[in-house]
């Protein structure tokens, strides 16, 4: 994969260690660059959720009818006032960005919840299901790259790689369907769809979170070994590995020793920016296994156009993005002296 | 001997500048089957899927959109060779069908991702300075959304239907692109030739276009052969989610995340048969954009 290589070559290499003061200069300016980042993400977000075309307002008294908090005889005019949409969008914006920066995201405009409150209690489930996904693939991609890249060119390592890419082929929903589907056609073993939190069961718990993350696992899985075996590939290249099998070094303690630590390097940059993928994929599979997590959320929240809502979750997990990137980075330079800020 | 060949011809030693075209592509093509099987299998699913899109009234005998014209949810058979749909309609027609969609969805997205990306990519290469910086964290801004849901928001403001799925998909790509296009861009406006073109006084738009555009040609090739799998992989999500192209089009995403869905209890092969299309076609094209890769990138290249 070039993205992670091209960051690589596009580092500043140090000549004077900057030591821990530098790396601190380096993590302020990282997050004093957020900030505009974060502004721009927020514009965009409060901006295009109004651009969708069919106002809450209708949405709302539609549904209202002549019941619930919104009388009939209120006027639209007088919902628009009070939901505060009936101001400029920049205006909205702006008192979006003061409630942001004092930790207010604002409430559902539908049931007035408070939108830190919903997403609270959704992360769970959708970090659960992203963990033991992101574990797993760990522990079965690195070893596929590895064995892949040390029998180049083998039937092994094109067997490994079509799998890989077989991998990152199929639809994720496809696969979940399929996970659905067919224990029950062919063994007559159902998925229970039917939300059980760890603290009622906790072995039902599980039993919902692993199908799910076995989907996302898989994909992720099959980019961290493609990355692995092409990382690998370029590490056996170079002229430390040369040496050591000069000085007499055995084969598996050369690979896993000296070349796999130093390959590993742009596969941890890749994890940071796969945890966006990670999230698009939590919308799927939480759609298919009917989980109550994060990106169910997202969806119904843009149909019902619950701005507040939609702008809570993409701040929220832009935020925990950005950083993520930022601590790989840190990790980057904290693995590869040679990369370290100056 | 080779200097009495001619002026223009390629001069490579013995009599291989000889040879006619056809015979040099043929030998061009069977060096690549032979080093890159896995590349050829993919060149060869990516033919097949432009032939299945030119030549569908041709291959099959039913229309996409027909119906009845056999038993509702039968199997596969001699004269259904993918079974019908519950209107009766041939699977496997629509499935051909299909592919029409997915080409002209991962075309379009292509080329209307790639243009931009290359242009904004380049110029901030060459510019640097402020339009970089501020550029840049537009690109993170894109880049820390999860692509799906802008995917999703985007359709729903444009709406549903096979154009806007593509201008959708090519949004964010030409955004996020534009930074790999800028890495590669980077590595080449630091050239000398660049710096003599610049004393000689050639203005900004040549240098930009004869100078660095023909040599990111490569990192252009490996995008764009990489990039073809995950917008057909992306329509098909968004198509499951019910942002996608709408039925009664046969898009494969949509006939895997409604119909096929729904009845895959008593007629699997209308889901077996679009996932086993989606799968195969994203599976070619993604070998053949590694085997580009492979062959194109400079860094392997010294790896063989």
């Amino acid at each position: 994969m070039p993205a992670a290589s091209v960051v690589y070559a596009g580092r500043r290499l140090i000549t004077n260690g900057g030591g821990v003061t530098g790396m601190a200069k380096y993590v302020l300016r990282r997050l004093i660059g957020m900030v505009p980042t974060w502004l721009i993400i927020m514009f965009m977000v409060v901006f295009m959720v109004r651009l969708i075309p069919g106002s809450i307002v209708d949405l709302l008294l539609q549904d209202q009818g002549g019941g619930g908090s919104y009388q009939a005889g209120i006027d639209r005019a007088q919902v628009e006032h009070r939901l505060g949409l009936d101001q400029p969008v920049y205006v909205q914006y702006v008192k979006y960005v003061a409630g942001v920066a004092q930790g207010n995201l604002g409430a559902s405009l539908w049931d007035q919840q408070s939108v830190v409150s919903l997403i609270a209690q959704r992360v769970p489930v959708t970090a659960q299901v992203a963990l033991v996904a992101i574990i797993t693939s760990v522990f079965v991609s690195i070893p596929i790259g590895v064995i892949s890249a040390v029998r180049r060119d083998s039937p092994v390592d094109y067997l490994l790689r079509s799998i890989s890419i077989l991998g990152i082929s199929v639809p994720g929903f496809a696969i979940g369907t399929a996970i659905v589907i067919f224990p029950t056609l062919w063994w007559g073993v159902t998925v229970s769809f039917k939300y059980v939190s760890f603290a009622e069961d906790p072995i039902g718990h599980l039993k919902l979170i692993i199908p799910p993350a076995m989907v996302l696992g898989v994909q992720l899985s099959a980019s961290v070994a493609r990355l692995t075996r092409t990382m690998m590939l370029e590490v056996l290249q170079e002229d430390y590995i040369r040496t050591a099998r000069a000085k007499g070094l055995q084969e598996p303690k050369i690979v896993v020793k000296h070349a796999l630590k130093n390959a590993l390097i742009p596969v941890v940059t890749v994890l940071g920016i796969q945890i966006t993928n990670l999230l698009g994929g939590s919308v799927i599979t939480e759609t298919i296994f009917a989980l109550p997590g994060l990106g169910r959320l997202m969806v119904s929240s843009i149909g019902a156009r619950d701005y507040p809502v939609v702008q809570g979750i993409v701040v929220l997990t832009a935020i925990f993005v950005m950083c993520m990137n930022l601590a790989v980075d840190v990790s980057y330079g904290y693995l590869d002296p040679r990369a370290r800020p100056a | 001997m080779s200097a009495e060949v001619g002026i223009g011809q390629a001069v490579r030693g013995g009599g291989r500048a000889q040879r006619s075209v056809g015979a040099r592509v043929w030998y061009e093509a069977s060096k690549f089957i032979r080093k890159k099987p896995l590349g050829a299998f993919g060149a060869v699913v990516l033919l097949m899927l432009i032939g299945m899109a030119v030549f569908a009234p041709i291959i099959t005998q039913y229309g996409p959109l027909q119906q009845s014209t056999g038993p509702a949810l039968a199997g596969p058979s001699l004269e259904h060779l993918a079974g019908t749909d519950q209107f009766g309609r041939d699977v496997f027609t629509r499935i051909v069908y299909g592919a029409r969609i997915s080409l002209f969805i991962s075309v379009g997205a292509t080329v209307m991702a790639i243009i931009p990306a290359t242009t904004l990519g380049m110029m901030c290469a060459y510019f640097r300075g402020p339009f970089d910086l501020v550029f840049q964290r537009v690109v993170d801004a894109f880049q820390a959304i999860p692509g799906l849901i802008l995917l999703i928001t985007i359709v729903s403001i444009l709406g549903s239907g096979q154009f806007n799925v593509v201008l959708a998909l090519a949004i964010p790509a030409s955004i996020t692109g534009s930074r790999l296009q800028r890495a590669a861009s980077m590595q080449v406006t630091g050239r000398d030739y660049v710096l003599a073109a610049r004393s000689l006084g050639a203005t900004h738009t040549r240098i930009i276009f004869q100078y660095i555009l023909p040599n990111i040609m490569a990192p252009i090739i490996i995008v764009v052969s990489l990039g073809f799998g995950g917008y057909i992989l992306a329509e098909s999500s968004l198509s499951f989610l019910g942002y996608g192209v709408p039925p009664p089009a046969p898009s494969w995403g949509g006939m895997l995340a409604s119909d096929g869905r729904r009845y895959m209890y008593v007629a699997p092969h209308m889901f077996v048969a679009p996932a086993i299309a989606l799968s195969v076609v994203v599976f070619g094209v993604n070998m053949f954009g590694d085997a580009m890769r492979d062959i194109l990138d400079p860094r392997l290249r010294g790896s063989g």
